[in-house]
């Protein structure tokens, strides 16, 4: 590994490459900033893409943000902030139409208007959407606005730290993957967006990079970090974690269990399968638990599509058709789909304010590694997207605001992380980093999963923190300097351990259930003593402190219950 | 569970410059795919091995590669449908240097692609007015319109282009395709203009017409479709050189 001396500067520096970090790009960017991603992937590699049902706006004559907003702050089980949920809602039709004037190909209705389908847990038809690969097209489509403005992209660059600046510029050190260099770079504001962590729990809709290496940075960095303890597990993932949108069920797919009963009747009679991403998912599991799903691999309800027809599904759910093929083994057009709940999303994440800021000057975080928070303990579907392109922009327009004055740091850092890297090339690689993963997997969903309680978390704590002493130990069998694979995934590890313990140390003290934070042991949602967010940060000494924030609340007083 | 020979071409430049095949047997079951092999050498016989990957849902486009002499998606392609009473042989894409075992330099293909300037300009139609696919193009241009907005950039039409392994100036399938979606979209301010830019030297006229593309795409992207249809769209715009 060799280390580049000297810190290379920019007007402002983004980690993470997804839509978030693109949108930050592009504003920061007309906002005159000299600004720069760095990715540990190409940009097209991001996870974004994958999203495939859509993006919420209220921009329909019989709707208003105002709804949109009340939507999700009852979807977030009352725990989003209610004055970023206002953000959110009432910027969000404003963004829409800028990506429309990116050129992201929106479906239209045959009277030329932007299509929008039924999403879960909201009123309206509020959900905008590209085919089925909305993400894909937010992402192809932002990419090719950075590409047209020339902005500077660091790809597969690693960053493996972040240092708030002290009396100079915040900065961090970056791993170039295929060159083997380590270096230092610094900014007056730096912003994380390196998206979310699912992959801590192994059966997840997440790409495989999602590990949580922003988050982690930030922790380590003694950033908050805030609600760690809230997955998303989405209701309908191919036995393998792949996603089926909800969409799917926006489109009217149904939810049967092996008895061929629409089970859903039995926990949302109302809203069927277009209750909130966590009822369903329950629903779903319960299901299984009880005897009621199919057997085989684990248990599995179907997903049923047949009934829309051929071209229904060829018109508005032609990647979903793609994938339950490919990957699912089976064509909805003539079979169900197997399915069954998969982690699907990090509400958790970088404490901000709604201007993107963090408690540490000149570091900013936007999207799934932020939480800002607009989610709560229950994201809504539609809702990431749009929380990716919001926050994402006004991220961008105040990284490059961010006041210039002050000075890079000394290139100290580098050579801190450099040593750091070269120590760990140089451990014995008999030891792999892979079964510790795998286990870490399996504690978080036994433990973390749709059902918790109190001996299984406690259990799950002692086992993560024993994972990560010995994860402290093992090597890799690559020293080699060029695109040494081996220490990429050690590095994740590191920050998924991390992850996993944050997730961890916010849960056992969180006693009741709150969106997809359910426990058996404590059935009920506890305003008196948790509407609160669960904040983490990283002691002198390296241990876990918590403590708890207010939920800013303004006019929507949180109930007792959250029903449908 | 029934074993595969995985016949890997591996070039590790901290090494040494010569490339070099090398074997190894994995076991598999239903459902494991390419990809899903290679993590299982990587993880526990050779941690040294390079490959990309991120969604192994076929659609973030890192894990193209050659298997059985044919680009695809490692994440795609299922070991059940490979004859695998047989070495498969995995090798890194063609037309781009290769940086190790199957990891290859993207620079050359975002480069070409970079070159049709694949952005939208402002300037065109305001997506505020209404307006659909159908009353802007005819039935085939619109199905590949859509078509060019499902392409992954996965790199796959770029490597077993024939034309592109013989005259580099040749920007290669996906960035034709590219300018298809950029010439089609409903909001495109200067078609024309760009149009004529690709019929220069390079452009979609170098095409050779063999159709690799449209074989290896994972997406059925039909990349040479996209060709053709600019080529005759060129000629009636009087744009296409003589």
């Amino acid at each position: 590994m060799k280390l580049c001396e000297g810190v290379t500067t920019h007007d402002a520096l983004i980690i993470g490459s997804g839509l978030a970090g693109m949108a930050a790009a592009i504003e920061a960017h007309d906002a005159g900033a000299d600004v720069a991603i760095l990715s540990k992937v190409h940009p097209l590699r991001s996870h974004s893409q994958a999203a495939q049902g859509g993006i919420n706006a209220a921009i329909r004559p019989d709707d208003d943000w105002r709804d949109h907003r009340f939507d999700t702050i009852k979807g977030s089980a009352w725990l989003a902030d209610q004055d970023a949920v206002s953000v959110l809602c009432r910027e969000a039709p404003d963004a829409i139409w800028w990506l429309a004037a990116c050129g992201v190909p929106f479906t239209r209705t045959p009277d030329g208007l932007l299509a929008q389908r039924p999403f879960g847990g909201q009123r309206r038809h509020r959900t905008c959407y590209a085919a089925d690969k909305t993400g894909h097209d937010l992402l192809h489509t932002l990419y090719e606005q950075v590409q047209r403005r020339g902005i500077a992209v660091y790809e597969e660059h690693f960053v493996t730290r972040l240092v708030p600046g002290e009396g100079s510029w915040p900065s961090l050190v970056a791993w170039d993957v295929c060159r083997g260099e380590v270096r230092q770079l610094a900014a007056p504001a730096i912003l994380v967006a390196t998206g979310g962590a699912g992959r801590v729990y192994g059966q997840s809709s997440n790409a495989l990079i999602n590990t949580g290496d922003g988050v982690a940075l930030a922790w380590r960095a003694g950033l908050p970090v805030e609600d760690m303890e809230f997955f998303q597990i989405h209701p309908t993932g191919l036995l393998n974690g792949i996603l089926i949108t909800e969409g799917a069920r926006g489109e009217g797919a149904w939810l049967v269990n092996a008895n061929g009963e629409r089970f859903m009747e039995r926990y949302a009679p109302k809203f069927m399968e277009l209750a909130p991403r966590d009822q369903v998912a329950r629903a779903i599991q319960t299901e299984i638990d009880q005897g009621r799903g199919f057997p085989g691999s684990g248990g599995y309800v179907h997903l049923d599509l047949r009934h829309l027809g051929e071209e229904k599904i060829a018109a508005r759910l032609p990647q979903i058709r793609e994938i339950a093929i490919a990957f699912g083994g089976v064509d909805p057009v003539k079979e169900p789909i197997p399915v069954r709940p998969t982690v699907h999303y990090t509400m958790g994440g970088i404490a901000t304010d709604t201007e993107a800021r963090t408690e540490c000057p000149g570091v900013f975080a936007a999207g799934e590694a932020a939480c800002v928070s607009v989610h709560g303990a229950n994201r809504l579907g539609g809702n990431s997207l749009l929380e990716a392109v919001v926050y994402g922009r006004r991220a961008g327009r105040n990284i490059a605001a961010a006041a210039r004055d002050g000075r890079p740091p000394s290139d100290a850092a580098a050579a801190d992380e450099h040593r750091r890297i070269t120590g760990i090339l140089a451990r014995d690689g008999t030891r792999r980093p892979a079964a510790i993963r795998a286990e870490m997997e399996a504690v978080m969903r036994r433990s973390f999963g749709l059902f918790r309680s109190k001996d299984l978390m406690r259990q799950g704590l002692q086992d993560i923190l024993r994972l990560r002493e010995r994860a402290a130990t093992v090597g890799v069998q690559d020293k080699g300097r060029t695109f040494n694979h081996d220490l990429f995934l050690l590095l994740q590890l590191e920050a998924m351990l991390d992850v996993a313990w944050m997730c961890a140390a916010g849960a056992l003290p969180r006693q009741e259930s709150r969106g997809c934070h359910y426990r058996n042991d404590f059935e009920r949602l506890d305003n008196e003593r948790f509407l609160k967010h669960t904040i983490l940060r990283r002691g002198p000494d390296g241990a876990m402190e918590l403590s708890y924030k207010d939920v800013t609340i303004e006019d929507i007083r949180p109930q007792a219950e959250v029903k449908y | 569970m029934p074993t595969a020979t995985l016949r890997i071409r591996r070039l590790n430049p901290d090494a040494s410059p010569q490339p070099y095949w090398q074997d190894f047997q994995v076991e598999w079951g239903q459902g494991d795919a390419v990809l899903a092999a290679l993590h299982a050498i990587q993880e526990s016989q050779d941690g040294s091995l390079a490959y990309r990957y991120s969604c192994r849902g076929a659609i973030c486009g890192s894990c193209a590669m050659r298997i059985n002499g044919q680009a695809a998606l490692a994440c795609k392609t299922q070991l059940a449908r490979l004859d695998t009473t047989k070495p498969i042989v995995l090798e890194p894409l063609l037309n781009s240097p290769v940086i190790k075992d199957l990891v290859v330099d993207q620079g050359p293909f975002f480069a070409s692609l970079c070159s049709v300037m694949p952005w939208l300009d402002p300037g065109g139609r305001d997506p505020r007015e209404p307006y659909t696919l159908d009353g802007l193009m005819g039935r085939n241009d619109r199905d590949q319109f859509q078509r060019s907005t499902d392409c992954i950039m996965c790199q796959s039409c770029f490597s077993d282009c024939p034309k592109r392994g013989q005259a580099p100036r040749f920007i290669g399938p996906a960035a034709c395709l590219a300018a298809f979606k950029r010439i089609h979209h409903p909001q495109t301010p200067d078609a024309t203009e760009r149009l004529r830019q690709v019929c220069g030297p390079g452009g979609i006229f170098d095409c050779d017409r063999h159709a690799n593309c449209v074989k290896v795409c994972p997406k059925d992207c039909r990349p040479m479709r996209a060709i053709v249809f600019l080529q005759r769209q060129a000629k009636e715009a009087g744009v296409a050189p003589e």
